[in-house]
């Protein structure tokens, strides 16, 4: 038996790999160079140590179950991982099996196999895989990771979930269909043909109408790629929310369609002022060349006439270039707001028209009810003032004229209305007439500005204006809301 | 070489340019008939001779028509558009005398067939020399219809 032994144990010495030879109570019968070495013992060390000694508490469990399995099934064990403690202390990651000796039924083999850089490339790879997890997590938009074959989502991140109001398994289990509007050009069929040309021909970058899981809809801006992951070919969708974006463009576009109606308006401005104002100078300049003849004719009687004519376009002309130094001075008085009762403004309104009211007879009426609002004082008489003004004007059909002020709740809003039974006026001109310088009649009196103005007035308090009139000769209503805050 | 002498219906809304066109034209030596409406409503009842002017004759039809655009009741284009569209009135020539140098005004007065736009200047010297200039071309080179009197 000597000799074979000792031959055996040459051969195990010179093998690479750790073996060792154990009772089942844990002693150490045998080991060989490659293990000695392995855990930093010398031969005469091991005697005295037991497997217990040389393995981690943690492992003993799982150990001696392999043991009982072993010993009472199978002649060898599955490979399994385990740890050995060397005499320094250093814990070391091993791959063995266990096998049984014939005619030694408390004995085994243990083969090791050292996996220290495995582990320590694996720990390596799990480190970096969860750098780049956390990365993934922690990026500011959403990543969707797609198949590039079926589409289908695979994984996404962090962000996505916020965005979406998905779980990351939810995600896996929905198609884009269920994350889109659904609306052309943001369907299903859609978003096939943005991957379509992503693996055809490059990555792309466009817009989307996106939907989360309760329906809210948003747009978002994907960037669609293909890339290889982990040698695995992949399709990455980076989707920013630009909700933020299109609101900032919204208000642009508004902005600038404001600026255009400004704009319209101000040519309109300097149109009229180049037009309007021409009349009367015409007027003006036709009588004093008639005067002038009269003059050298000696026809002295008709220089009255002449006079009273320039006389009269000249006043015209100072009625609207005063008018028009109201409304360009009407942005530079500071908005004053104030508790104004709307009755008490009215009826300063009506004083200070008291000449032509008298003049026509016009019975005005103010309703008790009218609201106390949050507005300019100056300027809501000056606002009522011009409704007032109008309908005075377009009166004079009428032999009984009558203008009532008063409120009403139009859509649960407190609207103010000032409504006359004058010669009401024609569906076509109803957005017109808020315009600068409009005249329904061109015999009227005045300059054409007092409804531009009153609509500047009502703007002011973030307000709107219209007018209402069933017709020619019916009448007309002029409504308004005030909004500086909520109407008491 | 006219078969009847001038008669010109001037439709214009401002008292004061009313008078100054007919003055105007007055001093030019034309032997003509001017009559002067102020809206679009009582142009067309002169031409059609309804209300109070239900009394005219076809003696009183004007043989040239001046037209303001900017008229109260119904405006310039309106009354330019029912002449045209009239068979007894469509012959008339109707020259519109305006404020306006608007190319949309210009445009739809022409689209509308007007015969000839003429813009007020505000010189009126050179207003002066528009009305003798356009006595001139209408009524002294113009050949107006032998229907002058219309067929209504």
């Amino acid at each position: 038996m000597n000799a074979p032994v000792s031959e055996i144990t040459r051969f195990l010495d010179q093998l690479h790999d750790p073996v060792a030879c154990f009772r089942v109570n844990g002693k150490i019968i045998y080991t060989n160079q490659a293990f000695r070495s392995l855990l930093n013992y010398t031969k005469k060390q091991f005697a005295n140590l037991s497997y217990s000694k040389i393995t981690p508490p943690h492992w003993h469990a799982q150990d001696e179950k392999i043991l009982h399995n072993q010993v009472n099934n199978k002649p060898y064990s599955e490979s399994f991982e385990k740890e050995f403690i060397s005499q320094k202390g250093i814990k070391i990651p091993v791959r063995c099996r266990i096998e049984s000796i014939d005619g030694c039924d408390d004995c085994f083999w243990l083969f090791a196999y050292d996996i220290s850089e495995e582990k320590q490339y694996i720990d390596k790879l799990l480190h970096s895989q969860s750098k780049y997890r956390a990365i993934f997590d922690a990026a500011n938009d959403a990543i969707f990771i797609h198949d590039v074959d079926t589409g289908k989502i695979l994984d996404a991140n962090l962000k996505t979930c916020l965005m979406y109001g998905y779980t990351r398994d939810e995600l896996r289990r929905i198609t884009v269909e269920s994350l889109s509007s659904g609306v052309a050009p943001y369907t299903n069929k859609d978003a096939l043909a943005h991957i379509k040309k992503a693996l055809q021909l490059g990555p792309q970058i466009f817009e989307w109408h996106a939907k989360d899981k309760k329906g809210n809809l948003f747009w978002v801006e994907v960037s669609l790629k293909r890339s290889s992951i982990g040698g695995n070919d992949l399709l990455l969708a980076v989707v920013r929310d630009i909700t933020d974006r299109k609101l900032t463009e919204a208000y642009r576009d508004q902005l600038i369609a404001h600026l255009e109606a400004k704009n319209v308006e101000m040519e309109r401005f300097t149109y009229t002022i180049s037009h309007d104002l021409k009349s009367p100078l015409f007027t003006i300049k036709g009588f004093i060349e008639m005067a002038q003849r009269n003059i050298s004719q000696q026809a002295f009687n008709l220089l009255p006439d002449n006079l009273h004519r320039i006389g009269r376009a000249a006043q015209r002309i100072e009625d609207m270039l005063n008018e028009l130094m109201n409304v360009s001075q009407m942005d530079y008085w500071k908005m004053k707001t104030e508790q104004v009762s709307l009755k008490s403004v009215a009826a300063e309104a009506v004083e200070l028209l008291a000449s032509s009211i008298n003049e026509q007879n016009v019975v005005v009426t103010i309703d008790e009810g009218l609201p106390v609002v949050e507005g300019d004082r100056l300027r809501l008489v000056s606002l009522l003032q011009n409704l007032l003004e109008n309908a005075i004007k377009y009166m004079e059909d009428n032999p009984y004229p009558a203008i009532r002020v008063g409120s009403v709740l139009v859509d649960g809003q407190t609207t103010v209305f000032v409504k006359d039974n004058g010669s009401g006026i024609d569906i076509d001109n109803r957005k017109n007439i808020f315009e600068l310088f409009y005249q329904i009649d061109g015999t009227k009196k005045g300059s054409g500005l007092g409804l531009a103005l009153a609509k500047h007035i009502v703007e002011l308090h973030n307000g709107s204006i219209w007018v209402e009139s069933e017709g020619k000769g019916k009448g007309t209503t002029f409504y308004f809301t005030l909004n500086m805050k909520k109407q008491l | 070489m006219f078969e009847t002498y001038p008669r010109i219906l001037i439709i214009e809304d401002n008292p004061d340019h009313a008078e100054l066109i007919i003055r105007s034209l007055e001093v030019t030596d034309y032997d003509i008939s001017l009559y002067h409406v102020s809206d679009g409503e009582e142009a067309l009842d002169f031409l059609f001779r309804k209300n109070e002017y239900k009394t005219l004759t076809k003696d009183d039809m004007p043989n040239l028509i001046l037209l303001d655009l900017k008229l109260p009741k119904l405006d310039g284009f309106e009354v330019l558009k029912t002449i045209k569209n009239t068979d007894s009135l469509r012959h008339i020539p109707v020259i519109v005398l305006t404020t306006s140098n608007m190319d949309t005004d210009i445009q739809k007065a022409y689209d509308l067939q007007a015969n000839s736009y003429l813009v007020k200047p505000i010189n009126f010297t050179l207003f002066i020399t528009l009305m003798e200039e356009f006595g001139s071309y209408w009524l002294e080179h113009n050949v107006r219809p032998l229907s002058d009197n219309g067929k209504g």
